[in-house]
């Protein structure tokens, strides 16, 4: 069977949370992902999102992070995601969800980000 | 390299991970650019998602299978299953939305429109018959 979802979370510095997910993010992943992600972004004002390692992205794994930016973005905080594989960031763009949540290259420019 | 395989599943999380495995190994296979085959894995990936979320509520024996051909410049799909009529063309992509108001649903609708060069389907017999076709 192919590699299951994970998702690492790192406290960074000025009450950032780093949220790393790596591997499939298709129905079977968010599924595992969902229930934390949701915990985490509940809690936290700032998160930034490192996509490097979602190997697949679906609608379903979309749905996982607009929930967790809406979350966010409700107290006024930040959501940032980054780094996404060539074909994650062409999901982004065709769903519009890069209109909705700041996208960037890197873990810096995400921390940048959060700062505005 | 043309090449061709089916594989038989049941509408579970579990079943579409089988599949991504399945399909990758098919693909790798093949000589299929990999951008085509990215195309046709989400395209029934949203496919399959569907079904688990909606298309089997009523139905005793869920079945589903999944028929494809790859070769380069072209992938196409077969699907069968015995779920709920659903005509994925009849769907409208959603209109724009901004994050507050936003309904976290509809995305796979507006994917499988823009990666799919061509959808038919048809319900025969109490069976759907969906065929999508990529195309470089």
């Amino acid at each position: 069977m192919g590699m299951d979802m994970r998702l690492e979370q790192t406290s960074l510095p000025d009450n950032i949370l780093l949220v790393k997910l790596i591997g499939p993010l298709d129905i079977a992943g968010a599924g595992e992902v969902d229930m934390p992600f949701s915990v985490l972004s509940g809690k936290h004002d700032k998160v930034i999102v490192d996509l490097a390692g979602v190997t697949f992205l679906a609608s379903i794994g979309i749905r996982v992070l607009v929930k967790a930016a809406r979350a966010v973005n409700g107290r006024k905080g930040r959501f940032v995601v980054f780094g996404p594989t060539e074909d994650a960031r062409k999901v982004l763009r065709s769903t519009g969800i890069d209109t909705m949540i700041p996208v960037v290259a890197d873990q810096t420019a995400a921390i940048s980000e959060c700062a505005k | 390299m043309s090449l061709a395989g089916w594989i038989r599943l049941s509408p579970t999380a579990a079943e579409v991970s089988r599949f991504n495995d399945w399909f990758d190994r098919r693909c790798a296979a093949s000589d299929i650019e990999k951008s085509l085959a990215a195309d046709m894995k989400l395209c029934i990936n949203e496919v399959l998602a569907n079904f688990i979320s909606y298309g089997f509520k009523n139905t005793a024996n869920p079945s589903i299978v999944v028929n494809v051909w790859l070769r380069p410049g072209r992938a196409v799909a077969r699907i069968f299953d015995n779920g709920t009529y659903f005509d994925f063309r009849k769907w409208e992509r959603p209109a724009d939305r901004d994050l507050p108001t936003a309904e976290p649903g509809g995305y796979g609708i507006a994917l499988i429109k823009e990666r799919a060069s061509r959808i038919c389907y048809g319900r025969f017999c109490g069976v759907n018959r969906l065929k999508i076709i990529c195309e470089a």
